[in-house]
């Protein structure tokens, strides 16, 4: 299981980190109760300060995707507490993805391929899960 | 068998047991075929001109600490100095200085030879890719490695409470060395936990197999460290039997070398298989950090990154701010203060 980073992304690299374990979490390829590596070890993988990494874990934390127990590592939270949460925050959910929709409306991007673009990123997403 | 045959012995042992390393680094810039040197894709006529030159080079300087051990030999010989404890000696100083020096001759003659690598050959990954699966030191434990460690320890003690040696070993300098044969084993363990979390990171257009040489890699290296460890931990039992003497000094030789030939054999026979590895993977070339770009010479002090060693454009630089110096400073200030206090 592999996390890729782009050096020429405009998203920060904390946030790419971020990003690309709750793709994993969602594709069901980081699984409940699953070990993550600790802080030390992405930040010296990756060449980065401590502190990027730690800002990626603690917005993982924040979301209620992963538990973080000092000394004892990161693991993946509960998917079952994650989607309580989400049934009060249906609007908050949205939000990111109206944003995506309008970025490729005003690219001038057809309602079709918006769709089968659309099918395929949440095909290629679930993948892992059963 | 008395004690210079069994100092010649051992000698001879070593010697054979460096022999596939140095067949292996003499042959390492040719490792991926004529179309690299080292880790430098080169172009087709290198090899008829600089080429030959930068291999002629290397190989030179593969010899300099033989030419270093052979004098060093002679002049404890003609000092009638040589003993086991001064070969000991020799033999750890040698085999430290060889790696620097290969690992040196390696980046010199590799920098040259990136000056004639074709602009396009190899093109610093953008996107990179890392592992999630979490690298501890549990999850590296050989259990059948720490329970032949504990064996010996505790046979070595057993024997040492219950048969006592004709002297002149008092127990309390046995006890003295099992206390340094036991801070060895910690700063063994620490190497270890290093090997363990050295950078690992993949390009993304070519992640399994470039991982899989890291991880084939990281095994090698931590296979070696336990068996390093292994040895270490034979020495008290050793030290026993060459102090009762008699046929337990000639038993303890023998076994000594039966298992210094096996774990030559095992050595051998996991570096062959990770030469494989290695020699299937596509070198890469990451992109410079921003701190080690203007970084000169082999240190430096970036207290913001983690990494003890930095990639920088001449080679690699020790950052001197990194957690494993500190922890070093403090073992090898440790083992001064232990050794100090071992002596009174």
């Amino acid at each position: 299981m592999f996390l890729s980073i782009d050096i020429n992304d405009r998203r920060a690299i904390y946030r790419q980190i971020a990003d690309g374990i709750k793709a994993l979490i969602a594709g069901g390829q980081l699984r409940e109760g699953q070990s993550l590596p600790a802080v030390r070890q992405v930040a010296a993988d990756l060449g980065v300060n401590l502190n990027t990494i730690a800002a990626a874990y603690r917005d993982l934390q924040s979301e209620g995707l992963i538990i973080v127990k000092r000394g004892l590592g990161a693991t993946v939270a509960s998917r079952h507490k994650n989607q309580q949460g989400a049934k009060h925050s249906q609007d908050e959910l949205r939000r990111p993805l109206r944003t995506a929709l309008t970025e490729l409306v005003l690219a001038g991007m057809p309602r079709g391929q918006i769709l089968d673009l659309v099918s395929d990123e949440l095909r290629s997403l679930l993948k892992g899960t059963k | 068998m008395n004690k210079p045959w069994i100092n010649l012995a051992f000698y001879i042992v070593v010697i054979i047991a460096r022999l596939s390393r140095i067949k292996e680094r003499w042959s390492a810039p040719l490792l991926r075929g004529k179309d690299w040197f080292f880790d430098a894709a080169v172009p087709p006529d290198f090899w008829k001109g600089p080429g030959a030159a930068l291999l002629r080079n290397y190989r030179w300087r593969l010899g300099i600490p033989w030419a270093i051990e052979g004098g060093i030999l002679l002049a404890l010989w003609a000092a009638s100095r040589l003993n086991g404890l001064s070969l000991a000696a020799l033999i750890l100083a040698i085999a430290l200085f060889t790696r620097f020096n290969y690992y040196a001759a390696r980046v010199v003659t590799e920098n040259r030879a990136r000056a004639f690598e074709p602009p396009d050959a190899i093109q610093p990954a953008t996107k990179v890719a890392l592992s999630l699966e979490p690298r501890t030191l549990w999850n590296f434990t050989d259990w059948w490695v720490e329970a032949a460690i504990a064996l010996l320890f505790g046979a070595a003690a057993v024997w040492m409470i219950f048969m006592p040696t004709p002297d002149p070993l008092e127990p309390r300098k046995f006890i003295g060395v099992l206390v340094v044969n036991i801070y060895i084993q910690v700063g063994l363990l620490l190497v270890k936990l290093g090997i363990i979390r050295a950078s690992s990171v993949a390009p993304a257009d070519n992640v399994e197999q470039y991982l899989a040489w890291r991880d084939s890699l990281r095994r090698l290296a931590i296979r070696m460290c336990d068996l390093s460890r292994v040895m270490f931990a034979l020495y008290p039992l050793l030290l026993l039997c060459v102090i009762t003497g008699g046929s337990a000094r000639l038993a303890a030789a023998i076994a000594f070398g039966i298992l210094f030939i096996a774990f030559f054999i095992y050595e051998w026979r996991s570096r062959l298989k990770h030469l494989e590895v290695a020699r299937c993977t596509k070198p890469a070339k990451f992109p410079l950090l921003p701190a080690a770009r203007n970084a000169r010479g082999l240190l430096g002090f970036w207290p913001s990154l983690p990494m003890l060693l930095l990639r920088t454009a001449n080679g690699y630089a020790l950052n001197l701010a990194a957690v494993p110096v500190r922890i070093a400073g403090v073992y090898f200030a440790g083992f001064a203060g232990l050794c100090v206090w071992l002596a009174r």
